[in-house]
């Protein structure tokens, strides 16, 4: 087991995790799928939890966004306690993600879709709305100029932003899926698999794309089948296994651990 | 003989090396836009225990979807005993001897263990045999016998697995394709499983075999396909692979 | 106990016949996943061919042909047999290539599926009840039981009919391969096809027994009635559904359970309640919105089964071949062309519609492209709720009739014959009552939009169809306000300062006026945040709630802005008819301004407009063809007709690429025009 102080303690200079789980439970009818795990994700870093098949890690991550509701355990998001909370409240609150599978909306176009991500920035009444009023007309016109920028951080190009966002290519539906959610101005924002079906070069770029948010200032959590990739990009890395913590640290550490190793391989009987 | 009803002996025409009793060829499948598989190539040979492994998403589970017949071919060809199935429907395999356990077991938890079985043999004609094989079943799997009549949906984890084990030898496969069959079992039950699948292979069953706990496939396995994002990146014979070579592929780093 | 008695027995000659036709919802929910609304019609059918077949004479298509007069055991057996194929034969070309799609479209599929049906069984058998033949077992005295309790012959044979086919049915299902084939189907179609099971054919046998239960309700409760027409599928077609919804839809003893308590909750209902049997039908319907509210499962059935099909409501179509692709290709690439220029194109219409309606000399025909703009603007409201937000509403009707109902109330029951004040003396508020009449009907969208929203997809259709025949139930019912069936007589048209809008050609151009108010409306709040939200909350609801959208809300809004455009239209609607009757609110209504959309285009401004157009304008021209002169509703099995063809090969609809824009007018910096950069801006 890999001890966590080091960083730990370089959270806490930093002013606590932006994340954390404490004790956190969750089951469905009588299976325990995560078993009381510990989670903390320091402000400003990049996150990573990994782990075999069937480990836990997609439903830690509905847990923290509200999908599923824990059984037991605290869960905090920037100091505020969030189990319990709905998901829509949850994201207002600063958190944003991305699917597995890439969930954008099906008939809408790049910039729309992008735009939903806002939501929470848009405030006028129906009366305003219907009249077209000033200030409903600025707040969409500084939302679409937002959405233009995010969708050239995310490298897409603006003859893009009218396509419908189901036709491109998946790499650039993955660039969407994240743009969509940098649009609600999140302060940790995270990624679930978000190399599944990538080729090598998207691969890199993708990284490249995680390490440029986190420049912007917004932690990530990121759940990563791809070991490469992981060791490179994390500043930390989670081990689940059997919906437990089996491991938590420094990436080259971690993936060095025999236990990991033997968790993703098996063992020899 | 009485085991006679669960096995299928393969024997090649004299003379000439053994041919491959499932062979895939250049197999892609895609999922809507989005390509899981790129030209997977494939031999199993009968009375063989080979092996897929790799890390999640190397689109294992696709490769055996696709030889049972559950999604769509984009391109490639399925060759089975000698017979082109590529364009055959799923319940059509399994008549021609291709019985899929499939990963997270699927037992049909409503209904009881022997209902669980009786559908197992769904595509043969001939249920007289029937009580015979589940007699048989009973004896690799003493505890189903005594869970005849209980709903499958309360059995435990390993149970299940040996359940879905025994339905798919129901329909008395020459080739059993197991996905995963240890996920989420607990250690002795993951030892009794992997020695049930021998023991099948013993029988005289080929096995296709998709399984996590890899260095325990690689020592099982004759034959060792390596995945990694839908291409087979590395084979070998279960006992020249390099388990460093593999852990590589797992762990990310180039070996 | 007397009457109890009688009452308990009564209910069980019912209950035994709903148990049987929402065994056949049951079935096929179970194996597939689908409500077939055509189980009520297939109902109707098992009816028409026992009669038809025991009698020696039946008019067919208005001509006498023999008939074999089989007693009626053969008769029925034949008539299940018949109905089951056609049970089969209707899976096969409509359901099936519909397997993948998203939920939505076999449940339009089947309710369309419902109207050609019911169209057809018009045009072979007529629109006059058939009569069911007297044959000798309905001759016995009655059973008395208790002394008191009289049951016919009959009555005990429909219960033991009942009976015998629900034990065989459950020995069917648990002893046989092929039961046990269907149960395994019904757990899990990927591990059924695993074992070797051909699921296709398993969900055809489903659908075949499902069938001739529904065949066997019918023609028992046509044996019980006395008679078979065209429109008594309809509802007990409900009440079945409802019967299998009590029980927990997918479970066949929920289904016989359902069907019984349903059967004596009518019978005592109408026994006990004042007026009862007036009210039955919405005893009916309460008990389904009440359940469903606070068990969604039903009472034997799992929670699971509520869940929704995320993804559109549309897609999953079969390609199109040959010449139609190529053709709707080119209407697909003007339309696009013109999606581009939003307002140009609206002014264009507004200025097509005014020359129409300039140059168009006869009133007759004003009149009918009067209807075409009312029924747009209706379809546009249904547009809101259905197209946009992608909940199926089955109660829009209601929103119509409370606005409708609200303005006529007000100026006959009240003014008129309440105060004595002439309607030309308050001329004005009918201008009042138009937005008055929005809110209400928006209040009350809000209203029946709450408790639904826990549901999704078949579920919350069934519930605002629920909703939908209460409203109808209590209109016909609450002679005080309503004035009952007879509806309300004498309603002024419009007028403006005392000037009643009596030319046709004036009548049209307001309307148009309205219309032009209601697209506004609709585009304005489409064409934002709002719109946005509830074409997210249709495409992927779970995604939307993770991009912050509080989801339940803005579904909320979706009603209310449907049920503002209901309530509007239905005031000037009011006053255009200058009557109104609850028949003016029904479901088949509801269903008709579905097929409207789904015509035209789901989610499209134009789509309900250019739905209307075809649709009504096709009414009046087919009407000169002397066979549908003959048989008018054949139009119907036409409609439902293109629908399913649609639905199988073009689920958008025809104006599909009139996709609609969802930012802001105006918001969006154009090529050239900008004059302030794009981006950098939201860095600072």
């Amino acid at each position: 087991m890999i001890t966590r102080t080091a960083s730990a303690a370089r959270a806490v200079a930093v002013g606590g995790p932006i994340l954390a789980a404490e004790g956190l439970r969750v089951r469905f009818g009588g299976l325990e799928a995560i078993g009381g795990l510990d989670l903390a994700v320091a402000r400003g870093a990049i996150h990573g939890l990994i782990g075999p098949n069937g480990a836990g890690k997609t439903t830690v991550l509905n847990a923290l966004t509200g999908f599923v509701r824990p059984s037991a355990g605290r869960l905090t998001f920037d100091g505020v306690e969030t189990a319990g909370k709905g998901v829509a409240e949850i994201a207002s609150l600063g958190l944003a993600r991305t699917f597995q599978n890439i969930r954008l909306f099906g008939a809408m176009t790049v910039l729309e879709s992008v735009l939903v991500g806002a939501h929470r920035r848009f405030h006028a009444g129906p009366l305003a709305l219907v009249f077209g009023a000033r200030k409903a007309r600025e707040a969409e016109r500084a939302a679409i100029a937002e959405a233009a920028e995010l969708l050239d951080f995310v490298g897409l190009g603006p003859e893009v932003a009218a396509r419908v966002a189901t036709t491109l290519s998946y790499g650039h539906q993955r660039r969407v899926e994240i743009a969509r959610a940098l649009m609600s101005r999140p302060k940790l924002l995270l990624l679930d698999e978000p190399l599944a079906g990538m080729n090598a070069v998207e691969k890199v770029e993708i990284a490249d794309l995680v390490r440029q948010v986190r420049e912007r200032g917004i932690s990530v959590l990121l759940i990563e089948h791809d070991m490469a990739v992981m060791r490179a990009l994390c500043d930390r890395l989670t081990v689940l296994e059997y919906g437990k913590r089996l491991a938590d640290g420094d990436p080259e550490a971690v993936l060095a651990d025999p236990a990991v190793q033997a968790a993703y391989l098996g063992r020899a009987r | 003989m009485s085991a006679a009803g669960l096995t299928t002996h393969h024997t090649a025409p004299t003379g000439l090396p053994v041919s491959p009793l499932l062979s895939v060829r250049n197999l892609a499948v895609a999922y809507g836009r989005i390509r899981a598989l790129h030209g997977i190539d494939l031999d199993v040979e009968p009375g063989r225990i080979v092996s897929l492994v790799g890390s999640n998403g190397a689109g294992k589970s696709t490769t055996l979807m696709a030889v049972s017949g559950i999604l769509p071919l984009a391109v490639g060809s399925i060759t089975f005993a000698g017979e082109d199935i590529t364009k055959l429907a799923p319940e059509a395999r399994v008549g021609r001897g291709i019985a899929h356990v499939p990963e997270r077991r699927r037992v049909f938890g409503g209904m009881s263990v022997r209902e669980n079985l009786v559908l197992g043999a769904y595509s043969r004609a001939d249920a007289t045999d029937m009580e015979a094989d589940i007699a048989e079943l009973t004896q690799l799997f003493p505890i189903l016998g005594k869970r005849m009549s209980q709903a499958a949906g309360t059995l435990s984890g390993g149970e299940q697995q040996m359940l879905a084990i025994a339905r798919g030898l129901m329909s008395r496969p020459s080739l059993l394709i197991m996905d995963e069959p240890t996920m989420g079992l607990a250690p002795q039950m993951i030892d009794l499983i992997l020695d049930t699948v021998q023991a099948i292979r013993a029988r005289g069953t080929t096995i296709l075999l998709v399984e996590q706990n890899a260095v325990e496939a690689m020592r099982l396995s004759d034959h060792v396909y390596v995945m990694r994002l839908g291409r087979i990146v590395h084979q070998d014979s279960g006992s020249n692979i390099d388990p460093d070579r593999v852990k590589a592929f797992y762990m990310g780093v180039e070996a | 106990m007397d009457y109890f008695g009688q009452l308990l027995a009564n209910g069980l000659v019912l209950g035994a016949i709903y148990a049987l036709a929402a065994v056949a919802f049951t079935l096929v929910y179970g194996v597939v996943r689908l409500v077939n609304f055509a189980f009520g019609e297939l109902f109707m059918i098992g009816a028409f061919l026992t009669t038809s077949l025991m009698l020696d004479e039946v008019s067919l298509f208005g001509t006498p042909v023999p008939m074999p007069g089989l007693s009626f055991p053969l008769a029925a057996l034949l008539a299940i047999v018949l109905t089951a194929g056609l049970g089969v034969v209707v899976d096969r070309i409509a359901y099936r290539p519909l397997r993948k799609a998203p939920r939505l479209a076999p449940l339009i599929t089947s309710i369309a599926v419902s109207v050609v049906l019911q169209s057809l069984a018009q045009t072979i058998w007529g629109a006059e009840e058939l009569r069911f033949p007297e044959f000798s077992l309905a001759a016995y005295p009655p059973v008395v039981l208790f002394g008191s309790i009289y049951l016919s012959v009959m009555d005990l044979v429909v219960m033991a009919a009942a009976l015998l086919a629900m034990i065989g049915l459950t020995l069917f299902v648990s002893r046989s391969s092929l039961g046990r084939a269907m149960r395994a189907s019904a757990e899990d179609q990927t591990a059924a096809l695993l074992v070797g099971i051909p699921v296709d054919r398993v969900v055809g046998a489903a659908f075949a027994i499902g069938s001739g239960f529904a065949a066997l309700a019918g023609l028992l409760y046509a044996q019980t009635y006395g008679f078979a027409h065209a429109t008594m599928g309809f509802l007990p077609g409900l009440k079945a559904l409802t019967a299998a919804v009590l029980g927990g839809i997918g479970s066949t003893p929920g289904a016989a359970l359902g069907g019984v308590v349903l059967g004596l909750v009518e019978a005592l209902g109408s026994g006990y309640l004042p007026n009862g049997s007036a009210w039955k039908d919405a005893i009916s319907f309460v008990l389904l919105v009440g359940l469903l509210y606070v068990r969604p499962q039903g009472l034997l059935g799992r929670p699971e089964l509520n869940s929704a099909g995320r993804g559109s409501l549309l897609g999953g179509a079969v390609e199109m071949q040959g010449w139609l692709r190529g053709l709707f290709g080119r209407f697909d690439h003007a339309l696009e062309k013109s999606a581009g220029h939003g307002g140009k194109v609206a002014l264009a219409a507004l200025a097509a519609a005014l020359v129409i309606g300039a140059l168009v000399p006869s009133d007759y025909w004003l009149r009918i492209l009067t209807t075409v703009v009312i029924y747009g603007m209706l379809a546009s409201g249904l547009n809101v709720i259905v197209g946009f937000a992608g909940l199926l509403d089955l109660g829009f009707v209601a929103f119509w009739a409370v606005g409708s109902y609200l303005t006529s109330i007000l100026f006959v029951l009240v003014l008129k014959d309440g105060f004595g004040i002439a309607p030309q003396e308050m001329w004005w508020l009918f201008y009042l009552n138009l937005p008055l009449g929005g809110l209400l009907a928006a209040g009350f969208a809000v209203l029946l939009g709450t408790p639904t929203l826990r549901l999704r997809g078949d579920y919350l259709a069934i519930m605002t169809l629920g909703f939908g025949e209460i409203v109808r139930v209590v209109a016909i019912n609450w002679v005080g306000l309503t004035n009952g069936p007879m509806g309300i007589r004498g309603i002024p048209l419009p007028e403006i300062f005392g000037i009643p809008l009596a030319s046709p050609r004036v009548l049209f151009f307001f309307a148009v006026a309205l219309a032009g108010v209601v697209l506004f409306l609709v585009a304005r709040l489409v064409r934002s945040y709002v719109g946005r939200a509830w074409v997210a909350i249709r495409e992927d609801e779970e995604a939307a709630e993770a991009m912050g959208v509080p989801t339940a809300r803005y579904k909320l809004y979706a009603y209310a802005t449907s049920g503002f455009v209901g309530g509007f239209v239905g005031v000037f609607y009011a006053h255009y008819q200058q009557y109104i009757s609850p028949l003016n609110f029904s479901l088949f209504e509801n269903i008709i301004l579905l097929m409207l959309i789904v015509l035209g285009g789901l989610g499209t401004f134009i789509g309900p407009f250019i739905g209307a157009v075809i649709w009504i304008v096709f009414l009046q021209l087919a009407i000169d063809i002397p066979f549908v002169q003959a048989h008018p509703e054949t139009r119907f099995a036409l409609l439902g007709v293109i629908l399913i063809a649609l639905m199988l090969f073009r689920p958008q609809g025809l104006a599909a690429s009139a996709r609609v824009d969802l930012t802001m007018r105006g918001a969006r910096a154009k090529e050239g025009a900008s004059d302030e950069p794009l981006g950098r801006r939201a860095q600072a």
